[in-house]
């Protein structure tokens, strides 16, 4: 067992995982998500695509292979991969944005103005708007936080949801509308 | 990186009409909820109506039913953010400032690419090789970062160069090295159908880059075919050099990770045992093995975890003339036999002990086979016994290996110069025969030679040998002077002067052909003296020989030596002026030949002689200029001798009070001892040990000096002045730990032999003294330090003060002063010394140790008992910091522990 995975496994066996751990563990798992992207993106041609969900997949199973992870440090290690997958997605938008900010800037015809404003800009906006609005989300109910990063986010399937939540997949589902219905609310 | 984004969420921008607050949430869900099962047309009047007048629920509410008519809202993230997401995260089209041009192989270590460097205009091609991040710790960058600056310096024709190293942005580490186009070597052999000559001269390039690579203190770990490229112009490039090492996690061992390719690994390697050059060498025996009979050694295809454990390790000789398979391999099977045979298994042996101690050695003796000369390998039993009986009796390999390189360096060079070649082969029969006569005459028994040491053991050998029967005059000179060598390590004075007598008659007879042997014998001659207290003896010895030396041709650094030697030698008799002046000359040259270690040396050297007389400004340069050149010294790649630079680097560290420093130094020091010599230099173990005690690890310190004084007993070197440091820091660490009666026993014994061979005004003893009134002091016998420190005050004050010769020894007699001052209330006198103490050693450094806040603390103790200017702040500061690197039971916890 290497060395971050140990100090993963470590972290996730602790009996009273607090705020403080998960800044540990974060990283940690951020880390070895991108080494599994890494890997499995190298040995894929690279126009294969590659879904968050496969990739948090993957990470987990490496990581399940080197240490006893018992259930609830499975739980954990979901939701940890989970909120490292929402920073690399909004990570990713951000960066993007600011490209075409600058692109923007440097040109001097009008056609990227044109393209700002377009569909997938404003899904890029949008992104970076739900992950500002889901903080607000999780001050008032952390359940439907948790939800929106697990499905939105992270891609589980409403099952892997309510597995991982213990909560019927129906709960899952209605609370999904609303924590929607919130954020949706929240940008207007 | 993460956390730092995360912290940006808690300024997370407020969003109109949010409401965070969670009693009004329960209210805006619950209606919410109950609007919904309502048809769409009846909900707005009934969440107006529960709203209440309150128009953010309200609103909220509303906005959050909109959502009903919105499919698209947060139906997924956009494929092209996802897909953005993980290819530019983790962007394979570029690693660091790389670009990837196409993957070539992914192994157990990572993927390798065909890459280019995108930093410069002139596009480099490189072979790039990422690793995976999962075998990794923390410290990964910190640590490619060091192993790049090592493996930057390796630079051989026959190894492929690195270009770069580093961890990308994505948190990838990587590797970039020369590309090389072109065939594994034994797809090249077996392409070219090379007959056994080629081969075994290709296999000469790959020992030269294997060994250009162990003078470094690099150890490969992982040579195998697919390794070694040979290129278009029929080079040799060996590949991936420490990279093993690099990846290797230290919380492992080698068999759960297995890093390396089992066909080629060594046992200790399989074992999780910590390798060494014969690793490499054993590797090499399979590669020679394999490269001539065109078959694998191993097959470990079908076989599990411990079948091949046991397959590699357990000991089955198969010889490479009798694997021979295909019938139209081109090397006949008989060409193997003998001495080819002997060769492979020999650098191939399970028992580590029993291989080939340097690729060197290998190298040589494929040299000897080429050259139809005799190889060493048939002497194995010869040499293993020996190497045996000299590692029970402990003595340093460093010995053995010192010896066995001198037999085959040079040989290799000029293996077409046939008169050389001879003389050489002459000089290593004579040198066996030494060896063989020392350990006959020690052990006539085979296992009777337990009871003597290996001091004895070559005194011995060295009287009974005859250099008179070696007819080669030159080869006769050079076993005398390989000999003196040997009994100088025993300090065994008397012999090693005859010996270099032979040595030096015949090159003063022949100076015009060896001038350098001349100077460089010379040397070694007025060192003994130098060693054996006869300081005026040795300057003699050495400047009729410089001068001498100076109408011939001799090499620039051998001339810098002798002027160093020179300079050393007066310093000792303390003529200053004299020494700056030879110092001075020293460096001239060195400067010429841009010799960096001997310009550091000499600066150095230079420092700590006009530490007490010089201007701060001009020490201040030569701490500079010894700083800048030590570097390149370490950084140029063909220094000779690389310890005996980190050994004046530690030194130098030592002098200026950077003791932490000086702590890294050393150990990585004794990294490359025990990797190359397997044991550590005791002289160095003392060095350290005062290191140590500056630190405050007293335990530590104690325990180098134990293990020297105790290697010095084994080799029954008489006491001397290295025996007497060692007791001194040992009893002076034991003074602080509290075992007084321990240390006043050591002092005792120190002061005794200083006694009988020093006079009382001598530097040497002025300094034990100050030591032991220190000691005194501590233990609660103030009478005996008062006594002492009578003697002393006039002498401190007036004369040592000049002749200290360095700040250190200076601090250390002031200080002592100071407390004892102190300690007998007699402030005015305690301040005086404490300020002077400290004015020295602020010129000095910024970090001094634990030394520095008892100064401190000092001060402020005395300014408080005079009742002027006492600062609380800087007291405490001072006592915390002390407390923090003292033993909390140490002597000096009382002794500041006031009520002040």
């Amino acid at each position: 067992m290497n060395q971050n995975n140990a100090e993963i496994t470590h972290l996730l066996n602790k009996s009273n995982i607090d705020q403080n751990t998960w800044d540990d563990i974060l990283p940690l798992v951020y880390k070895q998500l991108k080494a599994m992207a890494h890997n499995i993106k190298s040995n894929h041609r690279k126009d294969d695509f590659l879904n968050t969900t496969s990739l948090v997949h993957e990470a987990f199973i490496k990581i399940q292979k080197n240490s006893k992870l018992n259930l609830s440090g499975t739980k954990h290690f979901y939701h940890v991969a989970a909120l490292a997958m929402r920073q690399i997605i909004t990570d990713t938008a951000r960066a993007k944005l600011t490209a075409k900010r600058k692109a923007i800037e440097h040109s001097l015809d009008g056609d990227d103005v044109i393209e700002l404003s377009d569909k997938k800009s404003n899904s890029i906006t949008e992104i970076l708007e739900i992950d500002k609005a889901l903080d607000a989300l999780k001050e008032v109910s952390p359940r439907l936080a948790d939800i929106v990063t697990y499905h939105f986010f992270a891609g589980y399937s409403f099952v892997e949801v309510a597995n991982l939540m213990d909560i019927s997949e129906s709960t899952v589902i209605r609370d999904w509308k609303k924590a929607r219905a919130w954020l949706f609310s929240s940008l207007q | 990186m993460i956390l730092k984004i995360i912290e940006n969420y808690d300024h997370v921008v407020k969003f109109k009409q949010m409401n965070s607050n969670k009693y009004n949430w329960k209210i805006i869900e619950k209606i919410y909820e109950q609007a919904l099962a309502l048809k769409p047309e009846d909900r707005n009047q009934y969440v107006k109506k529960q709203a209440d007048g309150n128009t953010n629920i309200y609103n909220q509410v509303v906005n959050m039913l909109k959502i009903e008519d919105n499919d698209e809202f947060m139906s997924g993230i956009p494929n092209e953010i996802t897909t953005e997401a993980l290819n530019k995260q983790f962007d394979m089209s570029r690693i660091g400032h790389f670009e990837i041009i196409t993957k070539i192989a992914s192994g157990g270590m990572g993927v390798v690419y065909k890459a280019q460097s995108k930093l410069s205009d002139v596009k480099t091609t490189v072979a790039l090789k990422t690793i995976r991040v999962e075998l990794k710790n923390d410290d990964l960058e910190s640590r490619f970062l060091n192993e790049k600056t090592i493996l930057s310096k390796l630079k051989h024709k026959n190894i492929a160069s690195l270009i770069d190293a580093g961890v990308s942005n994505d948190g990838v580490p990587y590797i970039a090295t020369e590309w090389v186009d072109g065939d594994n070597i034994m797809a090249y052999c077996d392409k070219n159908k090379l007959g056994l000559k080629s081969r075994l001269e290709l296999f000469l390039q790959l020992c030269s880059a294997v060994s250009h690579a162990h003078n470094q203190f690099i150890i490969h770990r992982d040579i195998k075919p697919a390794n070694i490229l040979i290129d278009n112009n029929d080079q040799v490039k060996l590949l991936d050099f420490g990279i093993a090492k690099l990846v290797e996690d230290d919380n492992l061992n080698n068999t759960q990770t297995q890093i390396f390719t089992p066909e080629y690994a060594a046992p200790e390697q399989i074992n999780g045992k910590p390798c060494g050059v014969v690793t490499d060498v054993y590797a090499m025996g399979v590669l020679l093995f394999e490269m001539l009979t065109a078959e694998k050694r191993f097959n470990l295809d079908n076989l599990s975890l411990p079948e091949r454990i046991q397959t590699i390790c357990k000991p089955t000789v198969i010889n490479a003339s009798t694997a021979i398979k295909k019938s139209q391999h081109p090397i006949r099977s008989n060409k193997l036999k003998g001495a080819l045979n002997i060769i492979i298994n020999k650098a191939m042996h399970v028992d580590e002990n029993r291989r080939y101690e340097t690729i060197a050695i290998l190298q040589s003796d494929i040299s000897r086979y080429l050259s139809d000369l005799p190889i060493t390998a048939i002497k194995d039993s010869w040499f293993y016994r020996v190497k045996m009986f000299l590692k029970r009796n402990m003595i340093a390999s460093i010995l053995t290996s010192l010896l066995f390189v001198s037999l085959t360096v040079g040989l290799i060079y000029s293996i077409h110069q046939t008169q050389l070649v001879r003389q050489e082969a002459l000089k290593s029969q004579q040198l066996y025969e030494f060896y063989k006569g020392s350990y006959n005459s020690a052990a006539p028994v085979e296992g009777g030679d337990t009871t003597i040491s290996a001091r004895e053991m070559f005194i011995n050998g060295a009287q009974n040998f005859d250099l008179n029967k070696i007819s080669d005059l030159y080869v006769r000179a050079q076993i005398a002077s390989d000999i003196a060598r040997v009994l100088s390590e025993f300090e065994a004075y008397d012999l090693e002067k005859e010996f270099l007598t032979h040595a030096l008659d015949f090159y003063t007879e022949n100076m015009s052909h060896y001038p350098t042997e001349f100077l460089h014998t010379s040397i070694i001659r007025s060192v003994v003296e130098q060693n054996s207290g006869n300081s005026e003896q040795a300057i003699l010895i050495l400047s009729q020989a410089y001068k001498k030396s100076l109408a011939f041709d001799v090499l620039i650094q051998k001339r810098t030596e002798a002027l160093i030697n020179l300079g050393l030698f007066n310093k000792t008799l303390y003529k200053t002026d004299l020494a700056l002046d030879y110092y001075n000359q020293a460096e001239v040259l060195a400067l010429q030949v841009k010799d960096y270690a001997s310009i550091a040396k000499v600066n150095y050297y230079k420092y700590s002689l006009l530490v007490e007389t010089e201007d701060n400004d001009v020490l201040e340069k030569m701490l500079q200029t010894a700083q800048i050149n030590f570097e390149k010294a370490y950084q140029s790649n063909n220094h000779p001798d690389l310890l005996s630079v980190k050994n004046s680097k530690a030194m130098w560290y030592t002098t200026l009070g950077e003791y932490e420093k000086a702590n890294e130094t050393f150990i990585n020091l004794d990294e490359s001892y025990r990797a190359f010599y397997g044991v550590l230099s005791y002289p160095q173990n003392i060095n350290h040990a005062n290191v140590h005690y500056y630190l405050g690890n007293f335990e530590h310190a104690i325990k180098l000096t134990t293990s020297a004084l105790d290697r010095m007993d084994e080799l029954k070197i008489k006491p001397g002045f290295k025996h007497m440091a060692a007791k001194i820091i040992q009893a002076r660490a034991l003074t602080e730990l509290k075992d007084y009666q321990s240390a006043e026993y050591l002092f005792q014994q120190a002061y005794e032999y200083f006694n009988e061979i020093l006079p009382s005004t001598h530097i040497a003893m002025l300094t034990l003294n100050t030591y032991r009134m220190d000691h005194y002091l501590k233990s609660g016998d103030f009478s005996k330090a008062l006594e002492l420190s009578q003697e002393m005050d006039s002498l401190a004050e007036s004369q040592l003060i000049e002749t200290a010769s360095t700040k250190t020894r200076y601090v250390n007699i002031m200080l002592t002063l100071a407390n004892l001052n102190s300690a007998v209330n007699q402030h005015p006198k305690a301040l005086n010394y404490y300020l002077k103490a400290n004015e020295v050693m602020q010129s000095n450094t910024k970090k001094q140790g634990w030394i520095y806040w008892v100064i401190q603390a000092g001060i402020e103790k005395s300014h408080y008992k005079l009742k002027n200017g006492y600062n609380d702040k800087q007291f405490k500061l001072a006592t915390k910091n002390l407390y923090a690197i003292l033993h909390q039971d140490n002597w000096y916890t009382q002794f500041f522990d006031l009520d002040l």
